[in-house]
């Protein structure tokens, strides 16, 4: 059985992909650091390891290109050629072709532009005129007929001293040729005291017979050739058929299990899924045991209750290390920003610093993917919208060098993104001149600072007085939000004018389980996110009003928030009607408030989150469904949708 | 009782590869991803010594040649064969390895079949 490379091109795909990326951050430094030899040799290795890995892995493609690209590098690192601007330029091009081999190899994207073009300006570059074959497989040897060989051999005295051993190099003679006749010339061999036992003395003269040719019997010894006294001629040769025979290919026989013995295991996407949801499933079974042994009778069996718990703690610690499988590090979303950064900065003629924090914070994998564009947005917005000119930023009594920052961290049991620039801020009036000419505001109405700002996340509003080619397309902020909502997470926003804004995004670490609260109105259940709850009151008589004639409001501690009936909004039968007898949760959507009408709070508990939408259709301000502990099923409220519903907008008081 | 080899590579795949045939014909592999932490970790092998290794040139932190010339001042490795993993162009780079104290090489790319049959050439 043969080795099939194939099985390690995942490997390499992974590898290639991340060297690429480094490539990428090595050659934006590079433009700052132009004589850095340490980077220059960097920058060869990454080229030289993604040469070596497809041509050893099947992908010529992308080998003979990379050939090409790293003979120029040599020779830069070597300093015989400069790093000027058409090199960086070409180098960045490079990069691109070598990412849309690589996705070609992968089946991804389609076919990569064809190459020959830059590979002719690489070569120009690198004043080489013909491209050697990177991947040239040996030649296969010519049949011949038996010849008898005298092949003479004195290895040099050191030979052993790296590690040669002639002994072995003879046994690996005799598996290409039968061996007619020996003679050993010990005659080297000094008196014992001047012997030195590492050096070697010994020569033979050795009459072979083999059907291989000169050049392969030969090859034997080329590892001591230089410093050894070798030679071969023919003696004979009998005239026959060519008889092909291939040199015998060493057999291998390959343990499958070792297969698995490396520090990193590949496993499909799909098999980790299954696991959360299994693990989801075993969640639910965990809480439905602990509810049924609560109504059995502890001291009667103690037994029982100790294996409950400790079955439990084991199933959440099962649950947390299956949802680690699945986050990855931010890092990988944000791996593009270096260059998005130095491509718009160069198109806006602006002059940015990027500065990443906390590029370790890690995310379920699916997050990962669905944050890149709200992000790209962000940033593309921060730079065109929100950095001024390198003039503006003069004449403000600021460094030229606009920044724009991404700082992750965990908070809780979330992550927090925050995007900050230090640009001119957003302009409070202006927004808010913009909003009442379309509408959003009436004459009179008195809003926060936070709900004026609050507007730019409505679909259509922009205050881009000019639409460029980055942004200001009047879709944008909206989306964005919607993305983010779409992944349990909330964005907002704070910013002052002249100094900078920074957008905060928070997001949940998994979509797939949800920390709840669940609470009762009428006869039904329904779950909260934990997250969204400020707190929860029965409200005094004194702090409750009628605005308008028809909104309830409740005033807490000075705050006036706006009441949601949930029994009438999701239309419940028998419930509590009059808030001094229920319970008012507070919650909170990008900064805005609102209290729900519930009968009452049940427990905080963990939700394994269904979907509505694949299991029944999507339901308006329900996100999805979870199964409780006695089996019952219970809907997840979404708040930012119970925000949507009382068009409550930005929190935004009547004036009354 | 087994042999020991180690496999010093930066590209996870190449060692991957190398460590994969090694075993298949085997060995027990050791792996480093540079000159400085395949030093290190050959205290994983008994008394410090391996039947072989094989070994990239250009790797960051320790490249091969200053790795193979630091393996070699180890009594364990004094005669231990040594394959430095080379390139074409790398021509001149053979030279420096065997100075340094390689026993021989093996030119990038190559088939796991070609690998073993250099690997017969200097261990048994």
């Amino acid at each position: 059985m043969s080795i099939d490379v194939s099985m390690f091109q995942q490997a390499f795909f992974d590898e290639a992909t991340e060297l690429l990326n480094d490539l990428e951050t090595q050659l934006l430094d590079l433009e700052e650091r132009k004589a850095d030899k340490e980077l220059l040799n960097t920058i060869f290795r990454c080229a030289h390891s993604i040469k070596g890995g497809s041509a050893t892995f099947g992908f010529p493609a992308i080998a003979n290109f990379t050939h090409g690209l790293e003979t120029l590098l040599d020779k830069v690192r070597a300093g015989s050629i400069p790093v000027t601007s058409e090199i960086c330029s070409t180098l960045f091009e490079s990069l691109d072709q070598m990412r849309a081999l690589l996705n070609e190899a992968m089946g991804k994207g389609g076919p990569a532009p064809d190459s020959t073009e830059l590979a002719r300006k690489i070569d120009r570059l690198s004043e080489c005129e013909s491209r050697s074959d990177a991947c040239s497989q040996a030649e296969s040897e010519a049949s011949l007929g038996e010849r008898t060989y005298s092949l003479h051999i004195a290895p040099g005295v050191d030979v052993m001293r790296t590690g040669a051993d002639p002994c072995r190099l003879l046994a690996q003679l005799l598996e290409l040729a039968e061996v007619v006749d020996v003679e050993r010339h010990d005659e080297g061999i000094p008196p014992l005291a001047e012997m030195d036992p590492e050096a070697c003395y010994v020569s033979w003269d050795i009459k072979l017979q083999s059907t291989v040719g000169e050049a392969e019997i030969l090859e034997v010894f080329e590892f001591i050739e230089d410093e050894s006294d070798i030679r071969l001629s023919v003696i004979a040769e009998t005239q026959q058929e060519a008889v092909v025979e291939t040199p015998e290919m060493a057999q291998i026989s390959v343990d499958k299990s070792l297969k698995a013995d490396t520090a990193m295991l590949k496993v499909s996407a799909d098999k980790v899924d299954r696991l959360v949801n299994l693990v989801g499933e075993l969640v639910i079974s965990q809480s439905m045991l602990n509810e049924a042994v609560a109504e059995i009778d502890f001291e009667r069996h103690p037994r029982l209750f100790e294996a409950v718990s400790s079955m439990e703690r084991a199933s959440r610690e099962l649950q947390e290390r299956v949802m680690g499988i699945r986050l990855v590090q931010l890092k990988h979303a944000l791996a593009r920003f270096p260059r998005l950064v130095r491509d718009i900065s160069g198109a806006v003629g602006k002059k940015i610093e990027l500065v990443t924090i906390g590029e370790e914070t890690e995310l379920d994998k699916a997050l990962i993917e669905a944050i890149g564009d709200p992000l790209t947005h962000l940033v593309r917005n921060a730079i065109d919208h929100g950095l001024e000119t390198p003039s503006e930023r003069k004449a403000a009594g600021k460094p030229e060098m606009g920044m724009v920052k991404i700082h992750a961290r965990y908070e809780g049991g979330n992550v927090i993104i925050e995007i900050t620039d230090d640009g001119r801020g957003l302009d409070r009036d202006k927004i808010l001149e913009k909003a009442k000419a379309k509408g959003l505001v009436s004459e009179g109405e008195v809003l926060s600072d936070d709900a004026i700002y609050g507007f730019i996340f409505h679909p259509g509003f922009s205050t881009a007085s000019q639409v460029t080619d980055l942004s200001g397309r009047g879709v944008g902020m909206d989306i964005v939000r919607q993305t983010i909502q779409g992944m349990n997470g909330s964005i907002g926003l704070s910013t002052e004018f002249g100094k900078g804004t920074t957008f905060r995004i928070r997001l949940p670490l998994t979509m797939a389980i949800l920390e709840g609260l669940s609470l009762r109105i009428g006869e039904e259940i329904y779950i909260l996110p934990l997250t969204s709850i400020v707190e929860s009151l029965r409200p005094l008589r004194e702090d409750l009003s009628l605005v308008a004639g028809r909104h309830e409001i409740i005033r807490v501690r000075g705050e006036v928030l706006r009441i949601l009936r949930v029994h009438e909004a999701f239309d419940i039968q028998g419930a509590v009607t009059d808030p001094c007898e229920g319970l008012l949760v507070i919650v909170e959507n990008e900064g805005n408030k609102l209290a729900l009408l519930v009968d009452e709070l049940i427990t905080q508990n963990q939700a394994v989150i269904k979907s509505l939408e694949a299991n029944y259709r999507k339901v308006e301000g329900i996100t999805g469904a979870t199964i409780l502990g006695d089996g019952k099923v219970a809907l997840i409220m979404d708040v930012p949708g119970l925000f949507r519903g009382t068009r409550m907008e930005a929190g935004r008081l009547l004036a009354s | 009782m087994s042999k020991f080899a180690l496999v010093v590579d930066d590209s996870a795949s190449m060692r991957q590869m190398v460590s994969f045939t090694l075993k298949g014909a085997g060995f027990q592999v050791i792996e480093g991803g540079n000159g400085q932490e395949a030093l290190d970790k050959l205290a994983q092998a008994p008394g410090g010594k391996v039947d072989l290794i094989i070994t990239d040139l250009n790797m960051p932190v320790m490249d091969g040649i200053t790795f193979i010339r630091n393996a070699r001042t180890r009594p364990a490795l004094k005669f231990t064969p040594i394959l430095m993993l080379t390139t074409e162009s790398g021509e001149n780079r053979k030279a420096e390895g065997k100075a340094a104290g390689a026993t021989g090489w093996i030119v990038k790319p190559f088939q796991p079949e070609q690998l073993l049959k250099v690997v017969q050439k200097v261990v048994a």
